[in-house]
């Protein structure tokens, strides 16, 4: 399994990242390059879990807004910079799903949905599709969250545990419970005859 | 959370698209609307809260420096602690001197026994008694009776803090103070068994009303004599508070 590319950095980038996160400090406009740098990577993280593209680029400004706003509290802890965004973008899109501003969705390639049947059955049938599909809005959010950031975002543990605040091996323990909750799921669900349809 | 929807191959986003979206001074600006002006900040008004504490405590300690008692500069050369366990701080007054007003030179060595006044520094110059009273202790209950040094400072019965007995503090002429400094009025705080009592009292003595309170509350407590001014000749001074433990039993 892949990982992201962007999350993983040397040292050498780490403490580039951290000259611009003091210089921010002292003066706004010199947040620039971690802007630039990290708002890709935002929106993309927002706008997987939406449907909007519009409100995604609204709740991404939202997140640079804030992260401008508490840059002073920033405290450098040895991880990247953008665990401590993903963390705001986090907290910044559940704010919008209560706001009603938009709607939790969860999307998936067909070739991520073919990955992940693979974990639990042998045959990609149309069928077992749409278990999975109906399986994925039974799941809770917090399994749902690790599911989406290990096998949709190929994101490493290291850096899912970063994002969620848990160590490496917590954040494995956790989406394999995740994907085992999913799996039971997937194998108590049974299609009505509208989902066969659909 | 509920999850409304699955989508399946969305069309995705190109990378060129997002970065022509990128739009850092709508950002910036944004930033700059939501900062709270300093005026705003509770920090602000912190500021303001001490800096104008400060410019009260200064101005109370320089007008309270600048009141002239008798006409003499009393110079503190040494200052000796004397380790006794009655006594927390013992200090020496090593030479009066008069003031060019009366040119009377005295030199007078007294001892100031203290267990609840620490003064730390006695400045002079030549017309001005300049005194700085540091702290004070409660920590104490012994009376100072040594009357040489009361010079300036306001007693009772020659007490000016710590045990006094219910009879000096009643039947006493009241607050006296050396070199026809005469007491005007003063506030007493005191215990009457239910709840603290504070009388403003327009003389130099404890009022009748207020020592058959002391009398009927019958234990010993502390009594606390504030505000205390004084007219030395015209002018009119405040002079330093006195605590008392008033004894029933003595």
């Amino acid at each position: 399994m892949s990982v992201n590319p962007m999350y993983h950095q040397t040292n050498q980038h780490m403490e580039e990242e951290l000259s611009w996160i003091r210089r921010a400090q002292k003066d706004p406009e010199s947040f620039g390059p971690l802007y630039k740098k990290y708002h890709e990577q935002i929106f993309r993280y927002v706008y997987q879990r939406m449907d909007d593209e519009e409100t995604a680029f609204d709740v991404t400004s939202q997140v640079f807004l804030k992260a401008l706003n508490n840059l002073q509290r920033y405290e450098y802890r040895g991880v990247p910079f953008s665990s401590w965004l993903y963390r705001i973008a986090k907290s910044e899109l559940y704010q919008s799903f209560r706001d009603k501003k938009a709607q939790r969705t969860v999307n998936i390639d067909s070739f991520q949905l073919f990955e992940l049947i693979e974990e639990f059955v042998d045959d990609e049938k149309e069928e077992n599709r749409k278990k999975l599909f109906k399986s994925l809005k039974l799941m809770k959010e917090k399994d749902m969250q690790l599911i989406e950031m290990r096998f949709f975002e190929k994101r490493s543990f290291r850096e899912i545990g970063e994002i969620l605040e848990i160590t490496e091996n917590n954040a494995k323990v956790k989406t394999f419970r995740a994907i085992e909750k999913l799996k039971q799921l997937f194998n108590t669900t049974k299609l009505s005859h509208g989902d066969q349809e659909s | 959370m509920e999850i409304k929807k699955v989508n399946l191959d969305r069309k995705p986003i190109t990378s060129e698209y997002i970065q022509s979206k990128q739009d850092f001074q709508h950002v910036v600006n944004a930033f700059s609307k939501t900062k709270i002006p300093v005026w705003k900040q509770p920090l602000f008004y912190g500021a303001i809260g001490v800096a104008s504490l400060a410019t009260v405590v200064t101005s109370t300690v320089i007008h309270f420096n600048n009141t002239e008692i008798d006409g003499k500069t009393i110079t503190l050369s040494t200052a000796k602690k004397e380790d006794t366990s009655e006594s927390m701080a013992t200090m020496q007054f090593a030479s009066v001197e008069s003031s060019p007003k009366n040119q009377e030179t005295k030199s007078e060595n007294s001892l100031m026994k203290s267990n609840a006044v620490k003064i730390l520094s006695i400045n002079t110059d030549s017309n001005e008694l300049v005194r700085t009273i540091s702290s004070v202790s409660l920590t104490s209950k012994k009376s100072i009776e040594d009357e040489s040094f009361s010079t300036f400072l306001p007693n009772i019965s020659g007490v000016y803090q710590g045990d006094i007995a219910y009879d000096k503090l009643c039947s006493s002429n009241g607050i006296e103070v050396k070199n026809g400094v005469e007491v005007r009025s003063f506030k007493i705080q005191y215990a009457t068994g239910i709840s603290d009592k504070e009388v403003v009292i327009k003389d130099k003595k404890l009022s009748e009303v207020v020592c058959k309170d002391l009398e009927k509350s019958g234990f010993n407590q502390m009594v606390f004599i504030t505000e205390i001014e004084a007219f030395d000749g015209e002018r009119k001074i405040t002079l330093p508070s006195m605590n008392f433990w008033v004894k029933f039993d003595s």
